[in-house]
């Protein structure tokens, strides 16, 4: 090999090792850099999640209180006082009659007793984890049937697989959110809540028959309903479509996979 | 006078005087040993300028006692800062250098520099390098690369191991060939990478001290 030669080779073989090790250091900043973001987002993220998980905790809490009062008013009240009205007017001259009230009254007090147990669950913190999603949605079609404005019906089909506590707490708010909805503005007069499983997959429809609305218009408009729903769907990775036009109802469809 | 301090010896003396400055900082860390490292470099250089060129005599011995030690150091900090297999390689290496100085030192003697115990501190300072930044994305730090003040000092003598290994490398042939036989290309070479050197060690004392600020502030 000539000098020359040889100072070219030295040369060519320097630059190439320095190249690569900028290359190196390089790359090794800009990763680092990728990876922190990532983190950053990932945080937010989980932070955001947090949010609306305690959020959505407070709204269910609120709903429930709303419920508890409506039903001591409006139902354990009533029967509480027609079993007072019964005793009070109880007489022993006729025992036959008596006797029938007295039956009349233990049926009511076994209506409050078994009404005050459902009111102890619902009030119960870890509802959705006690009673599982299917039975928490069940027991809001019940009521909506009490208030005898809707004809509601609930189906379920297929085992639910086993939910993250935090997914179904946000997926349960999602569906009485949409109840909620349908209740206050779709002046329906039926309501189906459809609850399918497929292995992994959870599909919640919620239908009713109303007078339905325009998704463009409302997404434009400075309502936080429907943004709240796509960003809690958003939050648990579950898919979100709701089909409505004016004069045909509505159809919420969220799928989800556990 | 003027010719015997050099490009190498300012820049090794900044790098000495920022060490000073922040010793408060260094001291609790683990670049503790760095500032007498720095006036061990810097006396070593001026000797091995000073020798040659005021007392006619030849410097090789010097360098033959003070690269070793030069890598060891290197490979020590990588011992402190690294986990379970940098630790092992950066030992490793220690034992590999001593073993190669002490041998060469009796088969070859001091006179003549010794290339092999140079060459086999720069393949396990760049080994450590390449394992410190693999490290680094191993253990998920939340530390933001540019901010660790160690990846500066990894980035310079990764730099500078790489730019001087071609040269190393191919020492003997360049020596059968009589190439740059007065040293000129190396001394450009080595020069250049030195510069860079020093300049990482500055950056990496200075990103140090603002990282202890910083602590400083939150607690």
């Amino acid at each position: 090999m000539s000098k020359e030669s040889l100072e070219y080779y030295l040369w060519g073989f320097m630059i190439a090792l320095v190249v690569l090790g900028c290359f190196i250091l390089v790359l090794s900043i800009l990763y680092s850099r990728r990876q922190s973001r990532n983190r950053m987002e990932k945080l937010l993220m989980e932070q955001s999640f947090s949010q609306t998980l305690l959020q959505t905790q407070l709204e269910i809490q609120e709903q429930t209180l709303q419920h508890v009062s409506h039903e001591l008013h409006d139902n354990l009240g009533q029967v509480a006082s027609l079993i007072k009205i019964n005793l009070n007017t109880i007489t022993l001259d006729n025992k036959e009659k008596a006797l029938e009230r007295l039956e009349d009254t233990r049926e009511l007090i076994r209506q409050l007793i078994a009404d005050l147990k459902g009111l102890s669950v619902s009030l119960g913190g870890q509802r959705i984890a006690q009673l599982g999603l299917g039975k928490a949605l069940e027991i809001d079609v019940q009521r909506l049937n009490k208030t005898g404005e809707f004809k509601a019906e609930f189906t379920q089909e297929g085992i639910l697989p086993k939910l993250d506590g935090d997914k179904a707490t946000i997926l349960y708010r999602m569906a009485q959110e949409c109840i909620n909805n349908m209740v206050k503005h779709s002046l329906a007069t039926k309501i189906r809540v459809d609850l399918k499983s497929k292995e992994n997959l959870i599909i919640l429809a919620l239908t009713d028959n109303g007078v339905g609305f325009n998704i463009e218009e409302q997404l434009q408009s400075n309502g936080a309903g429907l943004k709240n729903l796509h960003n809690r769907a958003q939050l648990i990775n579950a898919s979100l479509t709701i089909d409505s036009t004016p004069g045909n109802g509505t159809r919420v469809n969220i799928q989800l996979i556990a | 006078m003027l010719s015997i301090i050099t490009q190498n010896h300012i820049i090794e003396f900044a790098a000495l005087v920022v060490s000073i400055l922040y010793w408060s900082t260094l001291k609790k860390s683990k670049l503790r040993w760095l500032p007498f490292f720095l006036f061990f470099v810097l006396l070593v250089e001026l000797a091995g300028s000073v020798l040659p060129r005021v007392y006619k005599m030849e410097n090789a011995w010097l360098y033959n006692f003070s690269v070793p030690l030069e890598y060891i150091f290197y490979l020590y900090l990588f011992y402190l800062h690294g986990k379970r297999r940098l630790k092992r390689v950066s030992l490793i290496g220690i034992t590999i250098i001593l073993l190669i100085s002490f041998f060469s030192f009796i088969l070859t003697g001091v006179r003549d520099f010794n290339d092999k115990m140079l060459l086999s501190g720069q393949i396990f300072v760049i080994i450590c390098c390449c394992l410190y930044i693999y490290q680094y994305f191993v253990e998920l730090s939340d530390l933001p690369l540019i901010k660790d003040y160690f990846f500066w000092i990894t980035s310079g003598l990764l730099l500078f191991n790489l730019g001087n290994l071609a040269y190393v490398f191919l020492l003997p042939l360049m020596r059968d060939q009589g190439f740059d036989e007065f040293g000129y290309t190396f001394r450009i070479i080595n020069n250049s990478f030195l510069l860079l050197l020093y300049v990482s060690f500055i950056v990496a004392i200075i990103v140090l001290k603002k990282a202890d600020k910083n602590v400083e502030r939150i607690t």
